[in-house]
């Protein structure tokens, strides 16, 4: 029972306050400074500010503001005029491992707290590299620590945070088939094994330059051009030029000014368009991750397009003469303006509707805007299809209409054999 | 010596007798999903010459699904109903180069059809001697909604050096079709009086069919020719 009060009153002491102490809070995280127009960022963003870009950019600027993100530290408690320092790394709480085996990143005096919050760069170099601040190819998490004494480290505030700077491996087994003003490009599904692949982006290049079609606007990977307008590379001492010719090589850096084709990580194949017809292109395609992260280049593969005849064409060309003529609604929709359908719509257009005034506005207002419909359906077959069961009921009124004496004929004679029918009711 | 044999093959297949126990109600509609390999007649239209489906689809059926809603307004020596259904058949295939080899590019034949028919179910047997098989059969109208497209994806164009109509229309032809079902409550008549119970459905089937499909139409030497010989496989529900 003693022994109980005493481990009782012990657990007190540790969960209450220190007497001179709050606690430390992290209001938000910012890949810029609000003051500079930065907002706060979601969990996805965070994991896309903590790739190997900013961590290059990071380690380059190094004396000035990190391209990585800032933690908003809020502080609640009594304030003392005493320091408090900030630390990235692992295991730093232990005395028994050197403070240089962790990056200060600095120090605040606590009233600084008083009446706002205090914005904490948390730079990817010391958190890749703690000490060092050199970036390395690496999944893993460091711990962001206030310490409130640094001599016996005492933890005022501490968070893992996670990153990864490890860029996936490269596809491999590319192949390239030409098609009509076209490549078919395709690459083993399997070869990147890695988690958390995002996308694939394909690059294509003509006579070493980037392809016509190709678009920096494709691929939202992060580089370091992105982040600090400087060609950094993992381990070079200097700078790239950004979008080289020739620089589709494989294995090499992937530069964005090569895509032409996005797809996402469940596809293993993509048709690039919109290319010319006997020109060769080169072809390689990369790996994209979570923390937009590129791979390398995979192998370069030279095609090129070439005319093709599909099924339509084919059945033409062997004589085939089943038509497709279309113009406006109704036989953009049923595909044929000879359709019987469509002859009904028309038949009910010269009977019903051009003999009274309204009818002969609905018709000027069909025919003003009848070709842009058209148009959008011709565009689209699932429109197409939709339009035509929805169409049923109307060409089935037609019909109906334009041949009413029938129909009451029909009803009349029905009417008639039901009454024939019916047995006779013996009268009281 | 006959008779008896057809008594004892009556009293082998007749429904247990816990599968009546419980009053039915009426029975007013059918639903079916169906399924069979399908090989369209296109290439029909040019005689044994050119077969222009089958050197981009090759000569293999493809899987063609079918759907169907019936309503019965007659019941007596079997039940008549008039049913519409609607369909979808996709065929996917490599474009050709000039010199009829596959290039990388895909087309594709894409085919809906809807009918519209009389459906003629044989179930007295099932409904007097308890005989879990009902022959049936139908006949109708269909409409055949179809579209090729190119390698892009989008709708192909008849003739792509000068820019020719869109490929896709209708074509309209008849249909009619032969069938077998099984009564499934046979199998389970507890389940089947539940299913009645809690969600109405009377019967259960699984049937086969054979379907003989026409549209061409009728007669029409510029229409596509999308119908076909096909044996089907699916389950039916009566409620």
């Amino acid at each position: 029972m003693k022994y109980t009060h005493l481990l009782l009153i012990l657990i007190l002491m540790s969960a209450a306050p220190s007497a001179s102490w709050g606690g430390f809070n992290i209001n938000g995280r910012y890949g810029l400074l609000p003051s500079a127009g930065g907002t706060a960022l979601t969990a996805v963003q965070i994991a896309q500010h903590t790739n190997l870009a900013r961590c290059l950019c990071d380690e380059w600027s190094e004396a000035n503001d990190p391209y990585s993100y800032y933690f908003d530290v809020q502080y609640v408690g009594t304030f003392d005029s005493s320091d408090v320092f900030f630390y990235i790394g692992n295991d730093c709480s232990n005395t028994a491992v050197a403070l240089t085996e962790c990056s200060e990143i600095g120090s605040l005096n606590i009233n600084s707290f008083q009446d706002q919050t205090q914005y904490i760069p948390i730079p990817l170099n010391h958190l890749v590299d703690p000490g060092e601040g050199i970036c390395k190819a690496q999944a893993s998490s460091s711990t962001f620590y206030i310490f409130s004494d640094l001599e016996n480290r005492t933890v005022a505030f501490d968070e893992a945070v996670a990153y990864d700077t490890k860029a996936p491996a490269a596809p491999t087994g590319v192949t390239v088939v030409g098609g009509e003003d076209s490549l078919n490009v395709s690459w083993d599904g399997g070869s990147v094994t890695e988690d958390g692949i995002d996308y694939f982006n394909v690059l294509c290049s003509q006579a070493g330059a980037p392809a016509s079609i190709s678009s920096e606007a494709l691929a939202d990977w992060v580089d370091t051009e992105d982040v600090c307008d400087k060609v950094l590379s993992l381990g070079a001492t200097e700078e790239g030029v950004p979008c080289p010719a020739g620089a589709l090589a494989a294995g090499g850096r992937a530069y964005k000014c090569f895509v032409c084709a996005s797809v996402a990580s469940t596809a293993n194949s993509v048709r690039i368009g919109g290319l010319e017809n006997g020109v060769e292109y080169s072809v390689a395609v990369v790996a994209v991750d979570d923390y937009r992260n590129v791979s390398p280049l995979s192998e370069v593969v030279d095609a090129t397009p070439v005319p093709t005849t599909d099924f339509a064409e084919h059945y033409r060309d062997n004589g085939g003469v089943a038509n497709g003529d279309y113009c406006f609604i109704a036989t953009s929709v049923y595909g044929d303006r000879d359709h019987p359908f469509v002859r009904i719509l028309r038949s009910f257009r010269d009977v019903a509707l051009m003999s009274h005034a309204p009818g002969r506005r609905f018709v000027r207002w069909y025919y003003r805007n009848g070709p842009t419909w058209a148009g959008w359906i011709d565009d689209s077959p699932m429109a197409a299809v939709t339009l035509q069961i929805l169409m049923l009921p109307l060409v089935l009124g037609a019909a109906m209409l334009m041949t009413f004496p029938l129909w009451i004929m029909l009803a009349w004679w029905l009417v008639r054999r039901r009454r024939a029918q019916r047995p006779e009711v013996a009268h009281a | 010596m006959r008779s008896l044999t057809v008594v004892f093959a009556l009293m082998m297949f007749a429904l247990p007798a816990a599968a009546q126990e419980y009053e039915q109600s009426s029975i007013r509609w059918m639903w079916d999903l169906r399924a069979g390999m399908f090989l369209p007649d296109i290439d029909s239209e040019f005689g044994g010459g050119a077969k222009p489906y089958e050197d981009i689809f090759g000569s293999d059926p493809k899987l063609a699904w079918r759907m169907e809603l019936s309503r019965q307004f007659y019941r007596g020596i079997g039940s008549l109903g008039v049913g519409a259904d609607l369909g979808f058949f996709y065929r996917s295939g490599k474009a050709l180069l000039d010199d009829g080899t596959k290039s990388g590019d895909s087309t594709s034949f894409i085919l809906v059809p809807m009918g519209l028919k009389l459906v003629y179910r044989f179930d007295w047997l099932q409904t007097t001697y308890k005989i879990p098989l009902t022959p049936y059969g139908k006949a109708g109208l269909v409409y055949n909604l179809w579209w090729i497209t190119d390698g892009d994806g989008s709708v192909a164009t008849w003739d792509h050096d000068s820019g020719g109509g869109k490929a896709r229309g209708g074509t309209y032809g008849y249909e009619f079709a032969l069938g077998l079902s099984l009564l499934l409550d046979f199998f389970d008549p507890e389940s089947a009086g539940n299913l009645e119970r809690d969600v109405g459905i009377n019967n259960s089937y699984i049937f086969v069919e054979w379907t003989y499909n026409r549209s061409d139409n009728f007669g029409d030497d510029k229409a596509l020719r999308v119908g076909g010989k096909t044996w089907m496989f699916g389950l039916s529900v009566e409620f």
